[in-house]
Order: C-alpha cells, then sequence, then structure tokens
C-alpha cells in the first residue's frame, strides 16, 4: 500500500489527576490511509476520544509521534502547524452544544474559510453555498439559527464546517450516537458518499461496533488506552482474535430475535489510573491464564491481522 | 395471563390546551410477567407514557382524556397520597442516567433503605439488611460494604444495579424502564439487559420497557409497541414485528438499523428514512408518516388511519400494511 495519509508511532497521553498520573493512550501505533475510513472502538474511558483530540491538535501527546503525510505533527511550530491543521477536521459527538448558537448557519460554515483568510468575501459565500448543498442543506437556510435546524441537520453543518478547508482526514467522534435512528442513516450515508466523491478519509470513533463494521474499511479496537487487536472489518467481526472483541461482538444487541444471547463480558474495566500488571484485560478474560496476570502482551501480527493476546492464535 | 396495566384512549396535552396533544389515543395492555417493549423516535411519546402512567407528568402537560388502570384501580384522578401509595411500591421505576438518579450525598444503603421505608413500616436495621439482600439480588460484589458506599464510588453500570434495587425494594409487580441502557457502554448495557431479564423470571415481573433500540427489544421483550408522533402505529409479538413488519414506518426503521456482518467489504449504504421526525404539535393532515412514506396514496394526506387489529394481537395503523 502506498504510504500513510496519517500515521502515529508509540502515541502516549497522560494526565494529572488527584488520584495519580492517568495513563490514557498508551503507546498506540496506527495507520489511516488516503481514502480510507478506520473505525475506532472501545468502551468509555479506554482513552478513544483523547486519541482523537492528540490529531487534531486538542491534546498535546507526552511522547510519540504523529505524521501527517510524512510531516510530524508533533515539533512544528505554531504557525506551520495552523497551516497543517487545515487537512485534518473534527466532527463533534453533540450537534447541539458543539455550534455556536448565536451565529447563522452560512457564517457557521464560513469560520473556518475566514480563519485561514480563503477567498473573497463573495467567493466564500458561494462556497457556503455549494457545502450546504453538499451536505444536503438548503443554501437559502443560510441565514436559520442553529435551534432552528432538527439533531440530523445541525450535524450536517458540523461536516459542512469540517469539509469547508478540504481537508484530508475528518476525525468523527461518536457523530451519530445523538441522533434518532432514522436520521443516523442519512448521516452515515452522507459521509459514505462524500468519502466516495472526495476521497476523503475518516477516522471514525464509536461505542456502536454494529455501525462502526458497517461503514469503516478497517477496525482497532482499544482497550485501557493501548490498540488491542486491528484489521478489516468484515473478517474482525466474523473472527475476532482478541476476547475483548468478541465480548464487544456479544453485547451488540442484534435486532434478531432468533439470534440467541451469547454468554456476557463480566465487570467493569479497570481504572487507567491503577492498571493491573500483566495483561489489562486478563481480570475480564474469560480464558485467561497464569501467563497473562505476569506478562503484558505486545501487538503482533497474526495473518493480516494485528493482536495483542497471548492466545491469539490458538 | 391477566393484563395488570391497561390504558384505554389516553390523551396527554399542553396544559390549558386540550387540542395541543402530544400524546394522542393511546391504548394497550400489559399483562402479568410480560415485558413490552415501546419503541420510538425523539418526540413519538414514548416517554410522555410512562410519565403519564406515574402520575409523573411535567406541570406543563395534562391528562385530558382517557383512563390508566393498574390492576383493576383506576390511576388517572386518583389523589396524590393514594397514587404514591402504588408508585414506588407496586410500580417500580428505573430511568435512563443512573449519574442522576442516585442522590450524591446519600449512602447506597440509605437510598435503597428510603424506598424500602417509604412503603414499609420496617426499622432502620431491618430497611439496611434489606439494602443488602437487594444489592445481592442484582449482583453486586460485596454487598455487605457497598451498602455503605457513596454513589460516586461506583461506575455506571454499578449505579444502575442500584437504581434497579431501589425499583424492586418493595416487590413490585410492574417495572417501568425507560432507556435504561442508553446511557451505559455496550457491554455494560447486555449485563443490565441480562440482570432485568432474570429479575423478571426470577419475581415474575411485568416491564415495560421504552427504547429506540430495536436491538434490545429483539434481545428482551415479548410483544412490541411502536409508536410514532404521539401515538400507536403498530403492535406485535416480537417475532412477528421483525419477521413482518407491518407497516411502513417500522418496516424502515428497521431496514435503517445497522444489521452487523453487512460490513466491509460488502457493505451496502443504510437504508434512509428521508425527511424529519415531526413535531407532535405540528403534524400534516392524515397519516403523520406520509411525508416521509414512500408509498404513501392519496388516502394517506387526507385522514389518519386508524389502528386495525391483525391475529395474534397485533394491530397496525395504516392504509397499505403489508401482507
Amino acid at each position: 500500500m502506498s504510504s500513510p495519509l496519517l500515521s502515529l508511532r508509540g502515541l502516549e497521553c497522560t494526565f494529572d489527576t488527584p488520584r495519580g498520573l492517568l495513563h490514557a493512550v498508551r503507546g498506540v501505533s496506527l495507520d489511516v490511509h488516503a481514502g480510507e475510513t478506520l473505525g475506532l472502538v472501545g468502551e468509555s474511558g479506554c482513552g478513544k476520544t483523547t486519541l482523537a483530540k492528540s490529531i487534531v491538535g486538542l491534546v498535546t501527546p507526552r511522547a510519540g509521534s504523529i505524521r501527517l503525510e510524512g510531516r510530524e505533527l508533533t515539533t512544528l511550530s505554531g504557525t506551520e502547524r495552523f497551516r497543517m491543521r487545515r487537512a485534518v477536521q473534527f466532527v463533534f459527538q453533540d450537534p447541539f452544544s458543539s455550534l455556536n448558537p448565536r451565529r447563522r448557519a452560512a457564517s457557521l460554515i464560513a469560520e473556518p474559510l475566514e480563519v485561514h483568510r480563503i477567498g473573497s468575501r463573495a467567493e466564500r459565500r458561494e462556497r457556503v453555498a455549494w457545502l450546504m448543498e453538499k451536505v444536503g442543506l438548503r443554501p437559502e437556510w443560510g441565514g436559520r439559527y442553529p435551534h432552528e435546524f432538527s439533531g440530523g441537520q445541525r450535524q450536517r453543518i458540523g461536516i459542512a464546517r469540517a469539509l469547508a478547508l478540504e481537508p484530508k482526514l475528518i476525525v468523527c467522534d461518536e457523530p451519530v450516537s445523538a441522533l434518532d435512528v432514522s436520521i443516523q442513516a442519512q448521516v452515515v450515508n452522507l459521509l459514505a458518499r462524500l468519502q466516495q466523491e472526495t476521497g476523503i478519509a475518516y477516522l471514525m470513533i464509536s461505542h456502536d461496533l454494529a455501525l462502526v463494521e458497517n461503514f469503516a474499511h478497517r477496525i482497532a479496537v482499544m482497550y485501557l488506552g493501548e490498540i488491542v487487536e486491528l484489521g478489516e472489518a468484515g473478517t474482525l467481526w466474523r473472527t475476532p482474535l482478541h476476547p475483548f472483541t468478541r465480548a464487544l461482538i456479544d453485547a451488540v444487541p442484534v435486532p434478531d430475535p432468533a439470534v440467541a444471547r451469547r454468554p456476557l463480558l463480566q465487570g467493569d474495566p479497570p481504572s487507567p489510573v491503577s492498571r493491573p500488571a500483566g495483561c489489562s484485560f486478563a481480570g475480564r478474560c474469560p480464558m485467561a491464564q497464569a501467563r497473562c496476570q505476569a506478562e503484558a502482551p505486545t501487538l503482533r501480527d497474526v495473518g493480516a491481522r494485528a493482536v495483542a493476546c497471548h492466545y491469539a492464535d490458538e | 395471563m391477566t393484563s395488570l396495566l391497561e390504558v384505554h384512549g389516553l390523551d396527554v396535552a399542553l396544559r390549558g390546551e386540550p387540542d395541543r396533544r402530544v400524546l394522542r389515543g393511546l391504548s394497550f395492555e400489559l399483562r402479568r410477567g410480560e415485558i413490552l417493549a415501546l419503541v420510538g423516535e425523539s418526540g413519538s411519546g414514548k416517554s410522555v407514557t410512562s410519565l403519564a402512567i406515574t402520575g409523573l407528568l411535567p406541570p406543563a402537560l395534562a391528562v385530558t382524556v382517557g383512563r390508566v388502570v393498574f390492576d383493576g384501580q383506576e390511576l388517572t384522578g386518583m389523589a396524590p397520597r393514594a397514587l404514591r401509595g402504588i408508585r414506588g411500591r407496586r410500580i417500580g421505576m428505573v430511568f435512563q442516567d443512573p449519574m442522576t438518579a442516585l442522590n450524591p450525598m446519600f449512602t447506597v444503603g440509605d437510598q435503597i433503605g428510603e424506598a424500602v421505608r417509604a412503603h414499609e413500616p420496617v426499622s432502620r436495621a431491618a430497611a439496611r439488611a434489606r439494602a443488602i439482600e437487594l444489592l445481592a439480588l442484582v449482583r453486586l460484589p460485596d454487598p455487605s460494604h457497598l451498602v455503605d458506599a457513596y454513589p460516586a464510588r461506583l461506575s455506571g453500570g454499578q449505579r444502575q444495579r442500584v437504581v434497579i434495587a431501589a425499583a424492586i425494594a418493595c416487590r413490585p409487580e410492574l417495572v417501568i424502564a425507560d432507556e435504561p441502557t442508553t446511557a451505559l457502554d455496550p457491554t455494560i448495557q447486555a449485563q443490565i439487559m441480562a440482570l432485568l431479564a432474570s429479575l423478571q423470571a426470577e419475581l415474575g415481573l411485568a416491564i415495560l420497557l421504552i427504547t429506540h433500540n430495536l436491538g434490545l427489544v429483539a434481545q428482551a421483550a415479548d410483544r412490541v409497541m411502536v409508536m410514532y408522533a404521539g401515538a400507536k402505529v403498530e403492535e406485535a409479538r416480537v417475532a412477528d414485528i421483525f419477521a413482518q413488519p407491518l407497516h411502513p414506518y417500522t418496516r424502515r426503521l428497521l431496514a435503517a438499523t445497522p444489521r452487523p456482518g453487512h460490513g466491509h467489504p460488502n457493505r451496502r449504504p443504510l437504508e434512509e428514512i428521508a425527511g424529519l421526525v415531526p413535531s407532535v404539535l405540528e403534524l400534516p393532515p392524515g397519516c403523520p408518516f406520509a411525508p416521509r412514506c414512500d408509498i404513501a396514496g392519496p388516502a394517506c394526506t387526507q385522514r389518519e388511519p386508524e389502528l386495525a387489529p391483525y391475529p395474534d394481537g397485533a394491530a397496525v395503523a395504516c392504509f397499505h400494511p403489508a401482507a
């Protein structure tokens, strides 16, 4: 495959908390290729949102490398970074709180263009109308305020804002989880269509494995700050190799009463402040052995898959 | 099985404006020991239904027409004091967000004990002992220590177990669970649903499960009611509605739900439902789903279809039902 669009190597993010150092992201290495959707799934507190924020510059990593088209982002000076940021945009979860309620839709969508001083006023106006049409909003709605739109329409405004700078990558953090089921499909299909048309890449963060499995080309599964499995979406769903991936799949309520309920994962995720020795999943793992308590598995290739489990190939 | 809860022709409207209805002529019954799922999108009236049954409607809303009958007793119009004797004792409630359902200033034991002491003349010590039993019943580890813990120490899933323990503290016959797992992680959601199902079997509970998640309905419920714009549009046994949905809204909703195992490289676009979820206060004439419906005919924009009965207790409100 060609060289990756985005490349993370050994990324570490930590926070100081009253209870001690919280190690949110632990040595994550990932590639996102041009035109690809990489799904990132895991439970709350696993570090997936911190990882996403570090890519767009909302969190400063403690160590590791973030390369975009081969250029290191973590060591760029302020102005260079500002310019590079155009290539990576963010779509937030909540279309109700992520838009300034006092600005009209057209001005919200034009804002990134203004910040980066792109085009004349007339050109920007034209570009906003084009963007609104692109995401399925009528350009004549540009004078309306966010509260005059539905949740799905607001998320379309958020997507239009993200598209304004023609980014190469959009990081989507739970882009549809605040929306009704009948509207979710509209937004997911919009994202897929935009990808076909423009070759944009997505890093899609979600707790909804069924949705990610439908939408992503590859899926990365995160547990307690680490990638524990990474592979092509369809095969990962059919033959999960890490026991946590299997547990996540088993927890998806399948909309078919003929599908029997399967065994459940017990317990809550351990705290990222006091991480157990050995494999971080061992405490909840139905197949953990003595070795798992003592020795932490590293992410290794098993066929076309990467997996962090001592017993993945058994 | 006899019916435990009956709702007859219930209307809920803005207080003082009986024509501005948010719940429109809802009727259904729930039998003892049964799990009935109430499915709908935002604004469909599903949460208003649960609040109307329990007499907890916000001041801006009022029941204008219809009756709610619980075990032969009419709840609509019942004196608040008498209603409090039923709510919490014979009808338990579990709400969406376990983070706000518990008071952070009181221990877990205090809060479950309070649920007991509100309805039964027991001592503090007996209430505490009962709280420990209940914590074990909802499968929380180490109940005799946990009883003295404050909610902040518990995870989201543990808190929802505590809320469920309080809901079943007085051995209710009915539990109303309004989006009980929506705020939780999928792995924890599965645990909580399994807990509700096992309590239903052990205690013979009836459960009114309010949710937007069709996957949960398929896995947990016996029967399902689909609501749209404040009214019931379809009702059926779970196996039937998933095998053969009759209402076009139900059909499109099922098609729009991502089905795992159809992903890349065999990905097809999800089926969309065009348009917006309507505001129940600004409904078009005719069938409320007509503007979004791909099989709507001339009749659909003229008048609203009534619920027509089908075999096995099913019903559908559509001029062009499948089948």
